[in-house]
């Protein structure tokens, strides 16, 4: 076998998404070991020979291999970290969507506020006369702005607690995101470049 | 040729009696060895195998030699000093499992296999 042949192995392979260097190692030797019992005792070529061994010795899903392999070697605190961060990720996706709805209802609060403001002027203007005309020192005195300040005052607390709770829920996302998620994801890719040659 | 399902639980034990008994195997060897030595009745599929044998490693029962067979790399696989020391236990807990299921199925041979 030639060494044409190996890297045609083993570039089927990575083709599969093998990533684990040993394995690949091992079912390189495997095929090719095979592949080359094919090619002398039926006098086959190398192309046929490769086809046979895949079909004899690979399941359906060869990739399937190395996840089997993970599940196995899996040490249990890595589990653990998975969990952890997948818990991390839904915590903190449920925060930022909260934190958004809480800042969206503050938003919507101010526009709301603004809409009684003019519809309370446009009342006393039909109650008292002037519609159209201009709103003066009696207005600020009137029943109706009294009612619409009452009612913006209660707004404007609500809408304090309101940003608060969402800035609150802003920083516990990215903190949660931080301290769970993110650590899992660099350890996961770190532990995929290990199996990858830095240089090719 | 036994189930899969069925020749899970025994995979370990009968990598570790062969190494135990051949010194150095690599994979392609254990597979044949098996097949031959049960008369083609077990057949270790390379998916079974090969997670077996790195977990066996991973574990510190195994250790591997790389060996450069032809423009490849070759892996022989032997156990370590701690391997050594769960082949014993590992057999009696197969053959304790048989006598077991003999209890369970009756000791006739038809009821067996």
């Amino acid at each position: 076998m030639t060494s044409h042949h190996v890297e045609h192995i083993k570039a089927y392979l990575k083709s599969q998404g093998f990533t684990d260097q040993e394995l690949m190692d091992d079912l390189t030797d495997h095929l090719a070991t095979e592949i080359e019992f094919s090619m002398n005792s039926e006098k086959l070529d190398f192309e046929t020979s490769f086809e046979k061994a895949k079909q004899k010795l690979l399941p359906n899903s060869p990739y399937q291999l190395e996840r089997d392999l993970k599940i196995l070697t899996t040490p249990k605190h890595n589990i653990m970290m998975k969990k952890i961060a997948y818990m991390g990720g839904f915590l903190s996706i449920a925060c930022f969507a909260l934190a958004i709805m809480f800042y969206s209802l503050t938003t919507v609060s101010q526009k709301k506020s603004a809409f009684k403001h003019s519809a309370a002027q446009k009342e006393w203007q039909l109650k008292y006369g002037t519609p159209g005309g201009v709103i003066g020192d009696a207005w600020l005195k009137s029943d109706i702005k009294a009612e619409y300040d009452q009612f913006n005052n209660h707004l404007l607390i609500t809408n304090y607690q309101r940003f608060t709770l969402a800035e609150n829920l802003f920083i516990v996302s990215f903190i949660i995101l931080i301290v769970t998620y993110l650590p899992y994801q660099f350890y996961h890719h770190y532990q995929k470049s290990q199996a990858e040659p830095i240089f090719s | 040729m036994y189930s899969r399902e069925l020749l899970k639980g025994i995979l370990k034990p009968i990598i570790l009696k062969l190494l135990a008994d051949h010194g150095k195997m690599y994979g392609y060897e254990i597979v044949q060895h098996v097949k031959a030595s049960s008369e083609g009745k077990i057949l270790i599929k390379e998916g079974s195998l090969y997670p077996s044998l790195h977990a066996l490693t991973k574990e510190g029962y195994l250790q591997t030699e790389s060996v450069n067979v032809g423009n490849r790399i070759r892996k022989y696989y032997s156990l370590t000093e701690k391997g050594k020391t769960v082949v014993s236990p590992a057999i009696q807990e197969v053959m304790d499992f048989q006598s077991t299921l003999a209890l369970l199925f009756g000791k006739s041979k038809t009821a067996l296999s």
